[in-house]
């Protein structure tokens, strides 16, 4: 079944990602001018991210249905799920807009429901974490962990001034102004609990689990560069890096539903 | 048994799941836990290293799935001893 779904997955994943990046670098080119209309594009665009979305929240929730009650990374799989439920719905209310070649308006109720996903998604990763050190599996001391978590809040902490910088110095209203600084820095926290998460997969390479999980971190990272990316183009007031926007998250939201698949295939194997 | 002999065979079965350096190192941590010595090794100390290693691998692949993939183990252990 695993590799059924790759089987689609996959090549639909390349083929659409490396069709918007070809919309960013060729924009006047034939294909993005007549077939593929940018209004077509961003349509497409929408319908992408709304069936990855709920492929990834679907899987989440089979993989915790598939696992025993009481199994402590149980309520990991639900609030994973939930973020990405959340993260769906959110991107729903755009789609509307998107469907019908209108702008999507910003901000919007769609931006209660991104903000939500962030404590479900942070909290999920937490758990895993937490779970997987309660195993007795050597994952590393409790120096090391603690390492990692310095290294990646001090290295997040560095990149929040140049990701921000942009943002705060904007002519932007208020409440723009706030939501386009809280995505970004809600990723840089996300990428914290992300990088022990990183840390404890390199310790289980060359195995299945692990490879599960480095297709559902690269996810996570593609996301937050969407994320910062947005933040940037809202600040500079910017539209021609767009499909680049949706590479980004296109790819993001694949590579979380399709490492989540694996994880899935795991436990049905 | 030759403990190397058995920890060889618990390490050939988790590997293709949580990698080769994770099985090396978890089946080393148990055994040292159990008291495991490197020459020989007891069917009742087996039976709680499989143990021990099925629970750690339940978080990951679920108890079931665990349970299968130390039932083989269980077997091929059982039979050799």
């Amino acid at each position: 079944m695993t590799r059924a779904a790759d089987r689609v997955l996959w090549p639909s994943l390349w083929l659409t990602t490396l069709l918007f990046l070809g919309w960013g670098l060729l924009p006047r080119a034939a294909l993005f001018t007549s077939v593929l209309s940018p209004v077509r594009l961003v349509a497409l665009a929408a319908l992408a991210k709304l069936a990855l979305l709920l492929l990834g929240t679907a899987w989440s929730w089979r993989s915790r249905a598939a696992l025993e009650a009481g199994n402590p990374v149980r309520p990991a799989w639900t609030l994973l799920g939930g973020g990405l439920l959340a993260t769906f719905l959110g991107q729903a209310l755009l789609a509307r807009y998107q469907l019908a070649g209108e702008p999507s308006p910003f901000p919007s109720v769609a931006d209660v429901f991104y903000l939500l996903a962030y404590p479900l998604l942070g909290g999920a990763l937490v758990l895993f974490v937490r779970a997987y050190d309660e195993v007795g599996l050597p994952i590393g001391s409790r120096a090391e962990q603690w390492v990692t978590l310095a290294v990646a809040a001090l290295a997040c902490g560095a990149l929040a001034v140049p990701v921000l910088r942009p943002v705060l110095q904007a002519d932007l209203a208020p409440l723009d102004e706030a939501l386009s600084a809280a995505y970004p820095l809600l990723d840089l926290a996300l990428m914290v609990p992300l990088a022990l998460l990183l840390r404890i997969t390199w310790r289980f390479r060359g195995g299945a689990v692990a490879t599960a999980w480095v297709v559902v971190l690269s996810g996570f990272a593609f996301m937050c560069a969407g994320d910062v990316l947005f933040a940037y183009l809202t600040a500079l007031g910017k539209a021609g890096l767009d499909p680049f926007l949706h590479a980004a998250y296109i790819l993001a939201y694949g590579l979380v539903a399709a490492g989540v698949r694996r994880h899935l295939g795991l436990l049905l194997h | 048994m030759v403990t190397a002999d058995a920890v060889h065979e618990i390490v050939r079965a988790i590997t293709p799941l949580i990698g080769e350096n994770m099985a090396r190192s978890a089946a080393r941590l148990h055994c040292e836990k159990l008291g495991i010595g490197d020459l020989h090794v007891t069917h009742e100390q087996i039976a709680l290293l499989i143990s021990r290693l099925e629970s750690g691998l339940n978080v990951f692949i679920g108890r079931d799935r665990a349970s299968s993939v130390m039932a083989g183990v269980r077997q091929t252990l059982g039979a050799r001893a």
